[in-house]
């Protein structure tokens, strides 16, 4: 039988779970602690690498190279009060953070009224969380710009196309790089950064097997390949060109090809996917010609040997491949093939055309490390005016000669001779020659871009190991891709 | 109902009250979720808006992925499982000898690897059967076997896993060592005595005793195999796509893909429901007849 005490006690330990579970429960309501955007910068961080962007390119640009106006400038701020800019930032690495210090440093100086607030190392999952969690930062920047066709279309990411009307932007930015924060005829992303492609090869090589000129035709790099390519005890040991072999990232050298073959793989007009467009196509027959020459097990395992960028078993800087299409980080900067090899000679030249297509000379493409405003942000039209800052030329150099990715702008590109990082100056000069001839494509910015992706390093992995036809593996893109593309544009 | 019994379940709901709200919040209400968001086509950022059963209907009809990475996840589940149990079966039988001196020593080592964490187990695989300079496929070399191309190769990649994923059974092996160390040695006497050798004793003492811990590994195992994710991830290479040639294009990679990287929540959750579908069908059936293979000492 419960005394009076005991029963008082037992009423006691009851009130106490009853309350205790009551705060746990409120406590579990509370929602998830504020983002990442308060922590204290990163300052020695020395994760995540200073990385060029990922997706190749494919759509023509439209816009005319033309104008050399003065940089976006930064405008009064929104409020007069001290504002504090949230502004999520990949760079980790401690080059590029000191740069980008040194950058928001000068700004908080121009503009008194801003305190930037950086968090380094920012990536595409944690922002999306922020986001759909409600606590977005001001504006985010992400290593490539793949994220913006489906982000616009949820409604995460503001059009800012007003505030690069305002800022003269479609007339400095270059052409590639408008391209890839466009959708339709709004702007949702500014690459402040971006990266250009040209044909690296091995100069001692070639110097010692006696060739005087870099392939000019995708004739040439299969014969300089069959020339070149040695195998030893039934394993390649050095190969003049792999098509699979693009460095740092998943995406595929194939639209790079395509773009020589007047390739297109998508069509803006009638929404689409052309993957098996008869440019892309050939293309394809003609990376599948290496591994026809070679076997496809030798291929697939000489590729699954190959160390990484910059490392000391680089695949360039130590002469396992002698040709390849590398964007311009793999030269002076931290990722470079100087930093793997400091000894290592390497030649640059255009990408080699189609023999039979000269008119597609000069053709590249543009990836670029974009910034975006979450249209939920307290002070995005701030935000905006640390973006415009990034854009004038001073910064645009300084942050190119300090991280190793080209300009965004026109006039940055064409200040090329002011870039101190080796190699920089070549690939910046060739890359304004592209957006001058108006052949800088991009990686269609769709909502369903990245699965795009997916799906033609699959078909291409295929194709050239001859499982399917080119014609076959790249129609089979299209059947998996287009219902995706219209079961979104449908809604 | 008694007002003392009651109140006595008044209490007892009190007190486990804490696990139930975290019950309700993190398991009920995600899986409640989940399920309505595997009707809507849901892409994390806006509203999900309703469509029925269409991820379902593309699931089966329109995605070549869906049952490419059925496939490959079945084929790791079906080979693999069983490979992982009689592996661990037999480490276990032999670490159970009683002439086996240093036996502590022994079992340590057969269970390090599982401690091993599976990032660092996989990269040390990727180098170890890489087929241009790893160590297999030298020593292959030596003897003129075969040097196949494991993970660079598409039919070699998923026996390439299991071959991983052979290297960490020692959790298995301990549940079954528990197993055999419980066997009832008269049992054994009694085989003695009735003159049967090592071979039998094994298939009709050892096994049929050890057979409850088979169906706790098998069914533990299985329910594993179809929710493998990291070093398929570090395998791939090339993060979601199964490369090569999408031969580790595996369920949960793929699933983890439509989430995240494509922003397509509402198939993911369809896939995940399929998924906990299959997982459950292939429990109750190995449950269902274990009773024709599973022998508890009385």
């Amino acid at each position: 039988m419960l005394t009076a005490t005991s029963r008082a006690s037992r009423r006691r330990l009851l009130q106490a779970v009853v309350v205790g579970t009551l705060a746990t429960a409120i406590a579990a309501c509370q929602g998830a602690p504020a983002p990442a955007a308060t922590a204290q910068p990163a300052a020695n961080a020395t994760t995540a690498p200073a990385k060029p962007t990922a997706a190749p390119a494919t759509q023509p640009t439209s816009a005319p190279a033309a104008a050399t106006q003065a940089p976006a400038a930064t405008a009064a701020p929104v409020s007069a009060e001290k504002i504090t800019i949230e502004a999520w930032i990949p760079w980790a690495d401690k080059p590029s953070v000191a740069v980008f210090q040194q950058v928001i440093a000068k700004f908080q100086t121009a503009t008194p009224q801003y305190t930037v607030h950086p968090t380094w190392g920012a990536t595409e999952d944690k922002t999306l969380t922020a986001i759909s969690g409600g606590a977005p930062p001001d504006t985010f920047m992400n290593w490539d710009a793949t994220y913006v066709g489906t982000w616009s279309q949820t409604g995460a990411i503001a059009d800012i196309t007003s505030w690069m009307n305002s800022n003269n932007l479609a007339r400095k930015l270059t052409p590639g790089a408008l391209e890839l924060g466009r959708i339709g005829a709004q702007y949702f992303a500014v690459p402040y950064m971006t990266d250009g492609y040209s044909f690296m090869y091995n100069q001692d090589v070639f110097d010692k097997a006696g060739i005087k000129t870099p392939p000019k035709t995708m004739d040439d790099v299969v014969a300089l390949d069959a020339e070149l390519t040695k195998v030893d005890g039934g394993k390649l040991k050095q190969v003049g060109y792999h098509p699979l072999y693009n460095g740092c990232c998943s995406a595929s050298n194939l639209p790079m090809w395509a773009d020589q073959m007047g390739g297109k793989w998508y069509d803006d007009a009638n929404k689409k996917i052309t993957a098996d467009d008869p440019g892309n196509v050939a293309a394809l027959e003609w990376e599948a010609s290496f591994y026809k020459a070679h076997g496809v097990e030798a291929m697939n395992n000489f590729l699954s040997g190959l160390g990484k960028e910059a490392s000391p078993t680089d695949p360039v800087a130590v002469g396992a491949i002698l040709m390849a299409i590398q964007g311009e980080w793999r030269t002076g900067g931290a990722y470079g093939v100087l930093a793997a090899n400091p000894n290592f000679k390497y030649g640059l030249s255009a990408i080699p055309i189609a023999k039979d297509q000269p008119q597609f000379h000069d053709a590249n493409w543009a990836t670029g490390t974009a910034a975006s405003i979450p249209k939920t942000a307290k002070h995005g039209q701030d935000a905006l005016n640390f973006i415009g800052w990034l854009l004038s030329l001073d910064t645009q150099l300084e942050m190119v000669n300090g991280i190793g990715n080209l300009s965004a702008t026109l006039e940055g590109l064409r200040a090329h001779d002011q870039l101190t990082l080796a190699g920089m100056n070549p690939y910046s000069a060739y890359l304004l020659q592209s957006n001058e001839a108006n052949n800088v494509h991009v990686w269609p910015s769709i909502p369903v871009s990245k699965q795009y992706m997916d799906a033609l390093v699959k078909a291409e992995q295929l194709a050239v190991a001859g499982k399917q036809s080119a014609t076959d593996a790249l129609k089979s893109v299209v059947q998996q891709i287009q219902p995706q593309l219209d079961a979104t544009l449908k809604k | 109902m008694t007002k003392r019994t009651r109140r006595q379940l008044v209490t007892g709901l009190l007190f486990i009250s804490p696990w139930i709200l975290g019950f309700l919040a993190l398991t009920v209400y995600p899986a409640g979720a989940s399920a309505y968001y595997s009707l809507t086509q849901y892409n994390v950022l806006g509203s999900p808006h309703w469509v029925g059963v269409a991820n379902y209907s593309r699931l089966f009809t329109a995605d070549p992925n869906f049952p490419l990475s059925l496939a490959n996840t079945a084929y790791l589940a079906f080979v693999g499982v069983p490979l992982q149990l009689l592996v661990g079966l037999v480490a276990a039988i032999l670490l159970d000898q009683k002439v086996l001196k240093a036996k502590g020593v022994f079992r340590t080592a057969y269970f390090l690897p599982t401690l091993m964490p599976i990032v660092a187990s996989t990269v040390l695989f990727i180098w170890i059967l890489n087929p241009q300079y790893g160590i297999v496929d030298d020593l292959l070399g030596l003897v003129r076997l075969p040097q196949p191309g494991w993970f660079a190769d598409p039919t070699w990649a998923k026996p390439s896993v299991i071959l991983l994923s052979l290297w960490g059974i020692g959790t298995t092996m301990v549940i079954y060592l528990a197993g055999l160390q419980g066997i009832n040695p008269e049992l054994y006497e009694a085989a003695d005595i009735d003159g049967a050798a090592w071979l039998h004793k094994t298939l009709h003492v050892t096994i049929p005793l050890v057979s409850p811990v088979t169906l706790f590994n098998l069914v533990v195992g299985l329910i594993g195999a179809f929710q493998v994710f990291a070093p398929l991830y570090l395998i791939g290479g090339n993060g979601t796509s199964g490369s090569p040639e999408g031969s580790l294009l595996l369920y949960a990679l793929y699933l983890y893909a439509n989430a995240f990287q494509y922003l397509q929540m509402g198939y993911a959750s369809a896939m995940a429901w399929i998924l906990f579908v299959i997982i459950m069908i292939l429990t109750v059936l190995v449950m269902r007849t274990s009773r024709w293979w599973t022998h508890y000492e009385a």
